[in-house]
Formats: structure tokens, sequence, C-alpha cells
């Protein structure tokens, strides 16, 4: 299944994002020109509507609308060797 | 192997710290890869500390369950899969992706946007694996 412009451009902008900061923070400039080049090709291809969406996600606060309110987990001490899980649903 | 990462708070300091932990099966367990992180994680091989266990609140976690001899490249893709396919549903994201079954959660308090705090976790992950197999 082929992904539509729209989703491709949110996927190579996602992988950017992460790629660079698992880099550090920065990635060697190839890399870099080599993933805009790529989405300055995709975003052509979106519509006014699909680039103002676009605009909207990235001004949007992700985290807020997609992270789960509490994790309601907590560590636990796991020596080497051990078969525990080191984490367990909160009490 | 199991190999996952927390981002951990203490309760009573607030002090925050990354956690690693790798886990080995001395063989191919009979459990879905879905069930091996809360049922059968194997055995504990290596870890990684920043804040001490225990009591710590979880805020974020990667959960990674790949074969043992798991190419590093196929987790990274997985990853790279895996948040195509979710970024826009409610965490966990979660899926079966390049024979590796990944899952990423994390509390809405954390302030760092998700690419910030999945790169964090991977970055951990990564060195432990790294670390162990070297």
């Amino acid at each position: 299944m082929s992904l539509s412009p729209i989703d491709q451009y949110r996927a190579l902008l996602n992988q950017l994002l992460f790629e660079r900061e698992a880099a550090g923070g920065e990635l060697p400039e190839g890399l870099e020109s080599h993933f805009v080049e790529r989405l300055d090709a995709l975003w052509w291809k979106l519509s006014p509507e699909e680039q103002q969406e676009i605009d909207d996600e990235l001004a949007a606060p992700a985290v807020a609308t997609q992270g789960e309110e509490e994790l309601a987990l907590v560590d636990r001490t796991t020596p080497t060797g051990s078969h525990d899980a080191p984490r367990h649903r909160a009490a | 192997m199991y190999l996952t990462a927390h981002h951990v708070a203490s309760p009573v300091s607030g002090q925050e710290g990354v956690n690693a932990f790798l886990y080995l099966h001395d063989s191919t367990s009979p459990l879905p890869l879905t069930e091996i992180p809360e049922h059968s994680p194997g055995t504990l091989v290596a870890q990684a500390i920043s804040l001490a266990p225990p009591g710590n609140l979880v805020l974020s976690y990667l959960d990674i369950v790949a074969p043992d001899d798991v190419r590093w490249e196929r987790v990274r893709l997985g990853l790279m899969e895996l948040v195509g396919e979710k970024r826009a549903t409610r965490m966990p994201w979660a899926g079966e992706l390049e024979g590796c079954y990944l899952r990423f959660s994390m509390a809405v308090r954390v302030k760092r946007q998700w690419q910030s705090e999945l790169a964090v976790l991977y970055r951990s992950a990564q060195a432990l694996h790294l670390a162990y197999l070297r």
C-alpha cells in the first residue's frame, strides 16, 4: 500500500526529527540536505489545504494530545541474573 | 532479547534519569513477542543506571523485543515504521515490525516533544546494546 503525499511528508519529517535527535541534535550536512530535498519535493505535491494541515500540525503541542495521562508504572531493583521485569504497575 | 529504556523520576527528590536494561533468552521463547516484556523478559545481563531503582516513577519507556543477534539497523528501521504508522494514534505505540516488537509510551507530563523523548530512550538502549556486545 503506497502512502499519500501528505502521509509520506509526515513520515519523512518524523524520520528527520528522530534521526536528528538520535544523532545528538545535528545531522551531517549531506544527510540533512538529503532529507530537506526530499521534503521540498513532497511539499510541492501537496495541495494548499494539505500544506496548511502540515503547518497546523507543526504548530500544535503534539505531546499533550498523544501521551498517556499517567503510565502508572514504577521501577524495581533487578540484579544481574534476575528474571524479573524492571518495572511493574504502581500499587 | 528484551531491551528496554526508562525515563524515570524519583517521587521524593524529583530527580530524573534514564535507565536501560538488557535481557537475553537462552532459547526462543514459546510466548508471542508481545508477551515477552511482562511475562518472560529473559535473564538480565546488563544494565545502565543513572537513577537507582526501586520506586521511581516511569515517565516514558521504549521496549525492544528482538532476536538476540538482531542487526541494529532492523531495530532502527522498525522504529521508523512504528512512528510512521502510529504517529496519529494515542500512546502506547506498539507493533511488530522488521522482526521486532517495539513499544513506546510517555506520560503527558514529560515536557519534551515525543521525537526528543524517543531519541533519548533510543540512544540509551543502543548504547547499552553496543556496550554489551563489544
